[in-house]
């Protein structure tokens, strides 16, 4: 199954909703990422920042290729 | 009992009386929290579609991360409880599969040696606690309210991971009658609310979080609570598009376990965090505010 899924990904067969998601984990290392109010909110509850290993993670879908393969770069 | 936290995406960037509702009803529970520093994103079973390898690294390193720490993760989104869980387990029985993804997480100086257990907040709270602690840790409970329950799919499926449906669902309705709720079976109850498909297909995705409520609202359920951020999501903002779309209108309160937990052991959510929820939470608050 995950396979067949793939293959259609390779070939463009990928709901916009989906690529969005594909595209901010690339660019900033996570699906969903805070807005303003909640960076500030955080803070004044003492809350840890939210700092994603962005490098990390592009260094492992360069190596898988994840960004040829969506087409995402 | 020590646990390696992880918050993934969605909880701290959007559900933060979730967040914090954990953080102040674990340690009371004697449950110690040590977060994860630089924990990466699940990754979601989208990713999966678009690339497996892919997938499994990415949930892979947060494995490495755990391992590292000595802990087994505790994780509060569904979505990600899968995606781990399924992870570790592909990788601890696929030595293969296990080589090829070690392969990849040498480049970020990682490697999985499968050496952790992924837990959901359900799993700590009803087996690793035990619903008797629970029980004798609520001050002020919820006589009389009646619940409607919304595990969240991931938490149940797939059996073969999981002790099957009976168990995800039945994990959390004993949780809630122990803050002295009464729960409530409902019509659609084992369906999907729908929440993956936000973002993705909202046409698709709002009648099914609307079938939800009709099934809640006829059997008379007064509150829902839910373990999954996703559902969350469909639950509380899902009504306003339901009523903006169908003209219809629920006004059921959405509650996070954490939350009832919360409360029902005495410790107060704040302005901030009734606020936080679009479908006011009133009608629950009464004598707790």
């Amino acid at each position: 199954m995950f396979a067949i899924r793939n293959l259609a990904a390779m070939e463009g067969n990928v709901p916009e909703g989906v690529l969005t998601q594909a595209r901010s984990l690339m660019d900033t290392g996570c699906v969903v990422n805070p807005v303003r109010t909640i960076v500030i909110e955080r803070e004044k509850r003492g809350l840890a920042r939210i700092t994603p290993p962005t490098e990390d993670v592009q260094k492992i879908l360069r190596k898988t290729a994840f960004n040829k393969k969506t087409g995402i770069e | 009992m020590k646990y390696a936290f992880f918050l993934g995406c969605l909880i701290p960037a959007r559900e933060l009386s979730y967040e914090i509702s954990v953080r102040k009803v674990l340690p009371a529970l004697g449950v110690e929290l040590v977060d994860m520093k630089e924990a990466n994103c699940c990754a979601p079973f989208s990713i999966q579609s678009l690339d497996y390898v892919s997938w499994l690294a990415l949930a892979a390193r947060n494995l490495c991360i755990a391992e590292e720490m000595g802990l087994d993760i505790l994780t509060l989104c569904n979505d990600c409880y899968e995606s781990l869980l399924m992870v570790n387990t592909v990788l601890k029985q696929n030595p293969e599969v296990k080589d090829q993804v070690n392969e990849v997480l040498s480049e970020v100086g990682k490697e999985f040696k499968g050496k952790t257990e992924v837990k959901h907040l359900v799993d700590v709270l009803h087996d690793d606690l035990g619903v008797k602690k629970v029980k004798n840790a609520v001050k002020e409970p919820f006589t009389k309210l009646k619940v409607g329950t919304q595990p969240g799919c991931h938490l149940a499926k797939p059996k073969r991971l999981h002790l099957g449906v009976e168990w995800g669902f039945g994990a959390l309705d004993e949780l809630v009658e122990a803050t002295g709720a009464e729960t409530i079976e409902y019509d659609k109850k084992e369906m999907c609310c729908g929440g993956p498909l936000r973002g993705i297909d909202d046409e698709l995705a709002r009648p099914l979080v609307r079938q939800k409520l009709i099934g809640l609202k006829n059997a008379g359920v007064e509150c829902v609570v839910t373990l999954c951020p996703f559902c969350f999501l469909q639950f509380d903002l899902g009504q306003l598009e339901v009523k903006r779309h169908f003209k219809e209108e629920y006004n059921l309160p959405v509650l996070h376990f954490a939350e009832l937990l919360r409360m029902a052991m005495g410790i107060k959510l704040e302005d901030w965090e009734i606020r936080s929820h679009r479908i006011p939470l009133d009608s629950i608050l009464k004598g707790r505010l």
